[in-house]
């Protein structure tokens, strides 16, 4: 088994109905090939960088799963035999999977930063305090089985990770494009 | 005057970058869609490679322009 990322771009201006039925029947033939979905990602509709058969917006939904590699050619085809599908692309995952298996649980019962402000100070305070508040909380937060053995070990990567990501996400970026904007100018003269 | 240029994943830590972050990549695209070349963009080899790979993909996906005008 692998660990597959598959896009897919439908036609927005079909009902919802019909656009979640058009998502299940894709995540419908993943599992009957024995394939298991780990997170589905609907981005919605979204502007098009260039007209796909004379449409300018397209429905994007990605899913991440696990299938054998005998799969892909088979979901390929569907797709290619299937109209309503504008785009399709499959890759090899390549991300950090633990990060998208706790994002989704964060969309369900406990945010992130609330497991960030409970982190921060017991930091300060004393040890064992830390080990407390934070050893529970990502058995809680992952039933993932790669998990399990890290929460002893996790106080020192568990917070780094913590507040590498945070300010990674938006922070970043604007003095990024400082850096940037020079470069571009330069490149144009 | 010369500023020492770094690679922006590495900086911030990004071992692959993501096709469908229109945001990041357009950073090393210029108005025409066309990638930045290394020397100008700073970024290690490594993810150069990966980068490029990644805005291929995405304009497979119509995420990013294969051409434009005025892009941005």
């Amino acid at each position: 088994m692998r660990v597959y990322e598959t896009t897919f771009i439908l036609n927005p201006q079909t009902d919802d109905a019909t656009l979640d039925k058009q998502v299940e029947s894709v995540a419908s033939l993943i599992t009957s090939n024995g394939g298991k979905i780990l997170a589905e990602n609907r981005m919605g509709t979204r502007r098009l960088a260039y007209p796909i058969r004379k449409l300018n917006q397209g429905y994007y939904t990605t899913l991440i799963y696990e299938a054998p590699p005998d799969f892909p050619p088979k979901l390929d085809r569907m797709f290619r035999l299937e109209e309503e599908f504008l785009r399709h692309l499959t890759i090899l995952f390549e991300g950090d999977l633990k990060k998208i298996l706790s994002k989704q649980e964060q969309e369900e019962p406990e945010s992130k930063p609330k497991a960030e402000t409970k982190e921060a100070p017991a930091e300060s305070e004393a040890a064992p305090e830390k080990a407390e508040t934070t050893a529970p909380e990502p058995q809680a937060e992952e039933p993932v089985k790669t998990e399990e053995t890290e929460p002893p070990a996790v106080e020192e990567p568990k917070t780094e990770t913590a507040e590498a990501t945070a300010p990674k996400e938006e922070p970043a970026t604007p003095e990024i494009e400082e850096q940037y904007k020079p470069v571009d100018e330069d490149d144009v003269l | 005057m010369k500023r020492r240029k770094f690679c922006y994943f590495c900086e911030n830590r990004i071992v692959t970058p993501d096709y469908k972050d229109e945001r990041i990549l357009r950073r090393f695209v210029n108005e025409r869609g066309k990638i930045i070349p290394r020397r100008i963009s700073g970024n290690c080899a490594a993810h150069q490679r990966k980068l490029t790979n990644a805005i291929k993909r995405a304009r497979i996906m119509a995420i990013m322009a294969f051409e434009s005008e005025s892009f941005r």
